[in-house]
């Protein structure tokens, strides 16, 4: 991923758009190589889940550019919001599960952030809230499936 | 491989025109020759003309509702294609891409305005206006309108009228700006594929001939016209002279009123959209600001800071906040009046000339430039600029910002920043704008309210959306009925 600036609400979308694939992409990876039955059909739902979201990230891009309120945005770095994505070679269901957890977290804070710094488009702060929310719970059930 | 020659959407079908004089379209940010406008000659035009009025009896008499299910699937098709449609735009025009997709949005929502026409087009009536008589008004569609589109918003300022007028039931021409014409041709590329009837939509490129051919015929029945004041002017005289409707909107002015009491963390923001989104290249853009007393130097160093923040680049580019200006002669005029400035004494605070954008370097790319000290009386704070150049006039009070304001000839939008009701209230009731915006930058009216101005910046009565569209679309006929 090309480290952009995240100074429009577009380039907002455009990250969590590009970030939201490479999830979906470790989910589908990670679904066929756990063992526990539990873990692979939450891993399942995730990925599922990940498609939703790009619609849901592409709807909001659309409906919500509003020519006067269409502001900078300052204090939003794509560098601090990165989630690290990697599947390591032959990893157990523990690794994958910690894994996936520090994601969801990171997902989290990088929506509720995103939030605040587009409240000047209320419509869309409150479904980046929503995207934060089901990270919280999904970090919630794979932290309880530890 | 030859650059395309863009065609003519005539009576449901592409037509080439055999217009020999052609104009480039050129990619503004990478100077690449993207197609060529014809000057399509009179007789195309006239064919257009005629494929609107053959097309007129039988559409005016199609369900209104069955009408608007046209606009609906426009209307859906175009949401469809909704990142295309943005990139062809800032690829033509060089705006950013979030600027192309608000500029979509608000082409979406006329649609969806327009889709209220069965109600819009009630008329109205009386019983027993004398004993057993009773009167009504019906609001009839008229014919064939066109309208003359402009180079700044080439997606959306033709949907502030044809959506309504084909929704009430005329028949439309669309003659897009020469020098942006992509997006019309996509958009009627997309019309095209849905079914709407033959002659319904038609589309004309070109220039003097074609407007004056618009003009001239006896089956066209009303224009809409954005652009200059200069042309807008003759155009509207014109049509006069023909007996038609008219809608003008031209140039702009606008002042932006910092009240020493505003909230300057939020002002600052809008500030920097209103005079540099686009370019500053908005019919609605920020042109003066008026500091009011002491707020002056706590602006002036907070709309620098704000200025050297904002990105410049290929507005195609994820991230970029201002793209380069729309044309080569565009950014020429606004490196003139920057000269101009200078040699009258105004202080250069900010200097976005010889900005360079690696990659790019063909690109007509002006950066944010903010003078200060600036008089009344000088060039840059009287006449349109239309770039991102931003002039900072220092006020005593309120009531010396709005003499400023009234010297000048336009009066298309002004906004004032305020954390008083009492000024915010005295400002909207005594500026004369047509478009007043209260703690916001960019004052620009949704679709189902009109898109107003005042002064030198309107010509005419009824404006572009909403309530005033249908109206300007329609005209109202009495009935009134006796049964023996």
């Amino acid at each position: 991923m090309i480290h952009v600036e995240l100074t429009t609400f577009g380039a907002v979308v455009k990250f969590a758009l590009d970030i939201e694939a490479e999830v979906s992409s470790f989910y589908e990876s990670a679904i066929g190589a756990v063992t526990d039955p539990g873990l692979g059909k939450l891993l399942e739902n995730l990925f599922h889940r990940g498609q939703k979201r790009i619609k849901t990230l592409l709807r909001v891009r659309r409906e919500n550019v509003t020519e006067m309120i269409l502001e900078p945005i300052a204090g939003l770095d794509s560098e601090v919001h990165k989630p690290v994505i990697v599947f390591p070679e032959g990893a157990d269901d523990g690794v994958v599960r910690e894994t996936a957890a520090a994601i969801e977290t990171k997902l989290h804070e990088f929506y509720m952030h995103a939030a605040a710094k587009i409240d000047f488009l209320s419509e869309a702060a409150y479904a980046l809230e929503l995207l934060a929310d089901a990270n919280r719970e999904a970090a919630q059930d794979l932290h309880s499936a530890i | 491989m030859g650059v395309e020659v863009v065609k003519n959407y005539i009576n449901g079908r592409w037509v080439e025109s055999k217009a020999k004089d052609t104009q480039d379209v050129i990619n503004p940010a990478t100077g690449e020759l993207l197609a060529k406008t014809p000057m399509s000659t009179r007789e195309e035009t006239l064919q257009a003309i005629e494929a609107g009025k053959a097309a007129f009896n039988r559409w005016r008499a199609t369900p209104a509702l069955t009408r608007v299910r046209h606009l609906n699937r426009i209307r859906d098709a175009f949401e469809e294609n909704f990142e295309e449609l943005s990139k062809i735009l800032t690829m033509e025009q060089g705006k950013a891409l979030d600027e192309s997709r608000g500029e979509y949005r608000r082409t979406i929502e006329n649609l969806e305005c327009a889709t209220s026409v069965p109600s819009l087009q009630m008329g109205y009536n009386t019983e027993d206006i004398a004993s057993g008589i009773d009167e009504m008004v019906i609001k009839q569609p008229l014919g064939v309108f066109f309208c003359v589109a402009p180079f700044n918003f080439p997606a959306m300022v033709p949907t502030w009228f044809w959506p309504f007028a084909i929704g009430c039931g005329n028949t439309y021409i669309v003659k897009p700006s020469p020098q942006v014409p992509l997006s019309q041709v996509k958009q009627f590329e997309i019309i095209h594929k849905l079914g709407l009837p033959r002659g319904v939509m038609n589309m004309v490129h070109g220039g003097l001939e074609a407007v004056n051919a618009l003009l001239e015929s006896p089956d066209t029945v009303g224009m809409s016209f954005v652009g200059s004041t200069r042309v807008g002017k003759l155009l509207y005289k014109k049509a006069g002279e023909q007996g038609k409707r008219a809608q003008v909107q031209g140039g702009a002015k606008n002042f932006l009123t910092v009240m020493p009491d505003a909230n300057l963390e939020r002002t600052v923001p809008a500030i920097m959209t209103s005079f540099f989104g686009c370019a500053g290249q908005r019919c609605l853009s920020g042109a003066v600001l008026l500091a009011v007393g002491e707020i002056y130097e706590p602006l002036k160093k907070a709309v620098v800071e704000g200025a050297k923040n904002i990105i410049v680049g290929n507005g195609l580019e994820e991230g970029v906040q201002m793209g380069p200006m729309a044309s080569k002669s565009g950014m020429d005029r606004v490196l003139g009046f920057i000269d101009k400035g200078v040699k009258e004494g105004a202080e250069l605070l900010m200097d976005g000339r010889g900005i360079q954008i690696p990659g790019y370097e063909k690109g007509f790319f002006i950066g944010p430039t903010i003078f200060s000290d600036v008089k009344p009386k000088m060039t840059i704070a009287r006449e349109e600029i239309f770039g991102p150049v931003m002039s900072i006039v220092h006020v005593k009070d309120l009531d010396e910002a709005i003499d400023v304001i009234h010297a000048n000839r336009y009066g298309n939008a002004s906004s004032v920043f305020t954390t008083s009701g009492k000024t915010a209230r005295n400002y909207q009731y005594r500026v004369k704008a047509g478009n007043i915006g209260i703690n916001i930058g960019v004052a620009a009216p949704i679709a189902t309210f009109p898109f107003s101005g005042m002064k030198d910046s309107f010509l005419g009565d009824l404006h572009g959306q909403g309530q005033d569209a249908v109206s300007f679309f329609t005209e109202n006929k009495v009935v009134i009925t006796r049964w023996f």
